[in-house]
């Protein structure tokens, strides 16, 4: 760190004066021609100094940037008191400062400010690196504003992630649809089956649960007759970290009285579309991009529709019922895959020789957006039975890139059959505090839950889709980090 | 005859037709699609030009909703009201225009109050003047395994604990959640407009920094550490601020591991802004437009509000700016006729303060400088502020994160917005010197030290950030449950928050109990 007498006053409020920002100075005075400068005009400007480049004892050149636009600073021996001009060698690269001068375009053609004074806002206490100079995950991750600054693209990124959460909310709201927020703490873990983060409530003295999803408390409200709903916010599971998981993560969820799978399949097509074309401005995402396997993926055909059982009996060549929890059948299953040079695990259960068997001929074949539709009753305990095929349900997916973005059901909303699903679930393994909520659910059940067609989707993973990124922590501000090991010393 | 059953006897006769309804109807009474043409909003703009006792028979439509009423007449009619998005519409069942003469006398016995239905026919004005649809067509989509009443919901207990109960009987509930979510997007909308970026900052953390208040703790099994849930977003927006974005919100969930009260659900969510080059005088001017625009888009372009205080009181809030402001040491001191010892984070001062608080019969555990200036701020600088009003200048010992006023002596560029006597928004210009920062958070560990469990941990990432640079910038908090109350007429939190925080069933009878004796 360098050493600076540092005083009070280094750190100056910011004073009354009229700024302006860089992007409106260069909207308003880019008319300017050639070697123009208004004497007459005075504006004062603020950003980070981005580079100082020394063109003689009298003329130095700074370049400024203040959020996505930069400007030249241009300070001339003559215009500019000499002890300003000292203090202007000073400044260094990452400093914030504010300058007041006339608008000019050099002879060169660049649109700058001439300027007459400057003053430093904020001092940058350390080196600030080169332009994409940051390759240390670590560094991008702890210091992401770091990253921001430096890194080229990063910043792009995030206001794209902005951009694609909005264009969620405009397609809903245009749809009738009402934003709700229902509670990150439960009282018992459910909606979804996976490791839930506990935590204490210390007046109520009790355990609570991070959310896994907020889908139970949705439905409550389509009972209570708010008939399109939706939240977008985070959900947690206290898993592994890796390239398309972070334990705390976004999603949207939305429920609509009256719509079933069909209809939200249908809709899910349309929202993907929007959200690329007015995101993006195109249809056509490239992934891999610049590297040799790149590759593109097309959104404006129509979204491919495959029944997921009746696809894996196909490629096997055999029929196989999901639904049949006994050793026979997973040993017949787990035979399949030895035959098919499929590996699984020894404890694998039903469900998970069916993840196997999707992984392995479904999914690497979805680059495309694919859904995928129709999954075993077992495997999904909130959606609804088939209408046509009571060992199925009326789920989808939606697959793109071979990675899950959205899954979608008709609404089971029989509570005798929600609550002997609850009862098979798990079955001896819950605790109470999970049973009391199930109850509660199947309660509000009993008044009635119209049909409804419910979805939800990984926001993540859909900005890491539309933008190209391999890596869920490189689309999150700030990822779940390990603990710090080393002490880094600058 | 429903009515001479109690609840659980309904609820089995209930439970009995639905279980044996595909035996004996030949359908399932949880079919898997109606198709509905209308809301019944739509449906009323669309066919309400029809006057009396007229029809269109050439128009066949679709509309759905919930039984919250029924009545036969004779053997030929029925008259049932259905509701949904929080509208009624009559179904006019007429034998004569029914196409299924079984079908109908089948749901003559079987239809009831709260049961889901779709209805397929033509609309129509009936001779008394309600429009309605005349079904060729119904089906049961959803039925109703309880006795409902449609008389209000006044228990409690039943209204948050099963709040879909509370929405559809209780007319004005479903109107203040529609006003909250109205209230979020608007704001939203207001800071886009101004540039504003939304964003999204973590809920676990390794710290719990940016606010002063006790936090939730858990653990990841993976990584082996344990997590901080979140009081505020502040530290990380920050970050990004000096990352250059020069203007951010969040808006979202805080933690704090506190009490319930009318005022706090241990769940809130708030929105902060951070502006670039923005100081406390520039949010002071920007609180007031956004609290203009938000007070006329829900309160039907008025800036007067009506509301009931949780003791009864009412009041008329006048939200029209400016919004008077008021000093807190300088009003404290003409206001009590005392004289602050200085400097303020002297044992001294401490002792002094803990002396005038005494003598007005206020204790604070621990007694720390910032919590017995909090104590007198409550009780004499707050209750005054019906309307909107900024209290202004807090002292430093009281601020961490607040930079130091540019001319007054150990105060900061601070704002309060107090509505009501309650805290609606939080403000300053941000500290932005590194080594004061750090010297701050070791004021605060001192203040840990003396059992302060709410005071700020010191966050080295943070101040490390701070070296890099954080331009002037200004930040701004404010807690939207409680917007919602004010603009909803709400006394308490729970009133605004679909599924507030509940304690055990016992706990809340025995404070019923308690505040039934005072």
């Amino acid at each position: 760190m360098k050493k600076i007498a540092v005083a009070e006053n280094m750190y100056p409020s910011i004073g009354e004066f009229d700024r302006m920002s860089v992007k409106e100075f260069r909207e308003v005075y880019q008319t300017l021609e050639n070697e123009d400068l208004m004497l007459d005009v005075t504006v004062d400007i603020c950003g980070r100094l981005l580079s100082k480049r020394i063109a003689g004892k009298k003329l130095v050149f700074l370049v400024v940037a203040e959020g996505d636009h930069q400007m030249q600073i241009k300070c001339m021996a003559g215009n500019i008191d000499h002890d300003v001009l000292e203090e202007i060698r000073l400044l260094r690269r990452g400093d914030i400062i504010r300058a007041t001068g006339h608008p000019h375009r050099t002879q060169r053609g660049e649109l700058s400010l001439m300027t007459q004074n400057i003053r430093m806002l904020t001092p940058c206490l350390h080196e600030l690196v080169d332009f994409n100079a940051i390759s240390d995950i670590e560094i991008k991750h702890r210091q992401r504003y770091l990253d921001l600054m430096v890194n080229k693209g990063v910043r792009d990124r995030f206001v794209a992630r902005a951009k694609i959460i909005k264009n969620l909310r405009d397609f809903l709201n245009d749809r009738d649809f009402v934003e709700v927020e229902t509670p990150l703490l439960h009282s018992g873990p459910s909606g979804a089956s996976a490791d839930p983060f506990t935590t204490h409530y210390n007046s109520l003295n009790k355990n609570v649960y991070l959310r896994i999803a907020p889908e139970l408390y949705l439905k409550k409200l389509i009972i209570g007759g708010m008939d399109r709903v939706y939240e977008i916010g985070k959900s947690f599971r206290n898993e592994g970290i890796d390239h398309t998981h972070n334990p705390e993560f976004t999603t949207c969820e939305f429920y609509q009285a009256y719509a079933d799978y069909n209809k939200v399949m249908e809709m899910t097509e349309e929202m993907i579309k929007y959200i690329a074309v007015n995101t993006i401005g195109t249809f056509i995402i490239t992934l891999n991009k610049g590297k040799e396997n790149e590759y593109e993926i097309d959104f404006s055909k129509p979204f491919k529709r495959i029944s997921v059982v009746q696809e894996i009996e196909d490629k096997v060549g055999k029929s196989i019922d999901f639904n049949i929890d006994t050793p026979e059948n997973i040993k017949y299953i787990k035979t399949i895959c030895i035959e098919n040079n499929i590996p699984f695990d020894d404890e694998d259960n039903l469900m998970d020789l069916f993840d196997v068997l999707v992984s392995h001929y479904i999914e690497p074949y979805c680059k495309e957006p694919t859904f995928l539709k129709d999954y075993p009753v077992i495997s999904s305990p909130l959606a609804k039975n088939h209408r046509n095929n009571p060992g199925l349900v009326e789920r989808f997916e939606l697959i793109i890139n071979g990675m899950e973005i959205c899954n979608a059901y008709s609404e089971m909303n029989d509570p005798f059959l929600q609550a002997n699903n609850f009862d098979i679930q798990n079955a001896g393994n819950k605790d109470q505090a999970t049973i009391i909520e199930e109850n509660n659910y199947v309660r509000a059940l009993e008044y009635g839950l119209p049909p409804t067609g419910g979805w939800g989707m990984g926001i993540d993973r859909l900005c890491m889709l539309l933008l190209g990124i391999n890596s869920i922590r490189e689309v999150i501000l700030f990822p779940t980090l390990k603990q710090r090991e080393i002490v880094i010393d600058k | 005859m429903a009515e001479t059953l109690n609840a659980g006897e309904y609820h089995n006769s209930r439970v009995e037709l639905v279980q044996s309804y595909e035996d004996s109807f030949g359908r399932t009474p949880y079919p898997h699609k109606f198709n509905v043409e209308y809301t019944i909003p739509a449906y009323i703009e669309t066919f309400g030009h029809l006057g009396n006792q007229e029809s269109n028979e050439e128009v066949t439509t679709s509309v759905a909703g919930r039984i919250c009423s029924i009545r036969s007449y004779g053997k030929k009619l029925m008259f049932i009201d259905i509701r949904n998005n929080g509208a009624e519409l009559q179904v006019l069942v007429n034998l004569g225009k029914y196409g299924d003469a079984e079908e109908f006398a089948n749901f003559k016995k079987t239809l009831r109050l709260g049961d889901v239905i779709g209805a397929t026919g033509f609309p129509l004005r009936s001779r008394s003047g309600e429009l309605s649809i005349c079904p060729q067509t119904m089906l049961l989509l959803s039925p109703c395994l309880h006795m409902m009443s449609m008389n209000s919901i006044e228990d409690k207990q039943v209204r948050f604990r099963q709040r879909y109960l509370d929405l559809l009987i209780n007319k004005d509930v479903r109107n203040k959640f529609i006003v909250r979510s109205t209230l979020i997007s608007e704001l939203r909308s207001f800071l886009e407009e101004n540039e504003f970026m939304e964003v999204e900052t973590p809920v676990m953390n390794a710290l719990a920094g940016g606010a002063t208040a006790r936090p939730f703790v858990t653990h990841h099994h993976d990584l082996g550490r344990d997590l901080f849930l979140r009081v505020a977003p502040e530290l990380h927006l920050k970050m990004l601020v000096v990352g250059g974005f020069d203007r951010v919100f969040e808006i979202g969930k805080q933690f704090r591991n506190e009490g319930i009260d009318p005022t706090h659900n241990p769940e809130f969510t708030s929105c902060e802004f951070y502006q670039a080059y923005a100081d406390y005088e520039d949010l002071m001017t920007f609180t007031e437009q956004i609290l203009v625009r938000l007070v006329k888009k829900v309160n039907n372009g008025s800036l007067i509000v009506n509301y009931t205080e949780i003791d009864g009181t009412e009041r008329e809030i006048d939200f029209t700016p400016p919004f008077q402001r008021v000093p807190l040491i300088a009003t404290l001191e003409e206001e009590l006729n005392i004289t602050f010892p200085r400097p303020l984070d002297s044992e001294e001062t401490r002792l002094f303060l803990e002396k005038v608080c005494l003598e007005r019969g206020l204790v604070s555990n621990p007694p720390t400088t910032s919590r017995l200036i909090d104590k007198l701020v409550s009780t004499v600088l707050e209750p005054r502020l019906i309307n909107p009003g900024f209290i202004t200048d807090h002292p430093q010992v009281m601020s961490p994160l607040a930079k130091y006023h540019r001319s007054e002596p150990e105060l900061t560029e601070r704002f309060e917005l107090f509505v009501c006597g309650k805290e609606l928004c939080n403000a300053y210009t941000e500290l932005n010197n590194p080594f004061v920062q750090r010297e701050r958070f070791l004021q605060q560990a001192q203040d840990a030290a003396m059992g302060d469990n709410e005071a700020q941990p010191i966050d080295d990432g943070f101040c490390t950030a701070l070296e890099y640079g954080l331009p002037p910038t200004a930040g701004w908090g404010m807690g939207i449950d409680r917007l919602a109350m004010f603009l909803s007429n709400s006394n308490t939190i729970k009133e605004v928050i679909l599924f507030p925080a509940m304690r055990s069933v016992q706990e809340d009878q025995e404070e019923d109990q308690e505040e039934d004796k005072e």
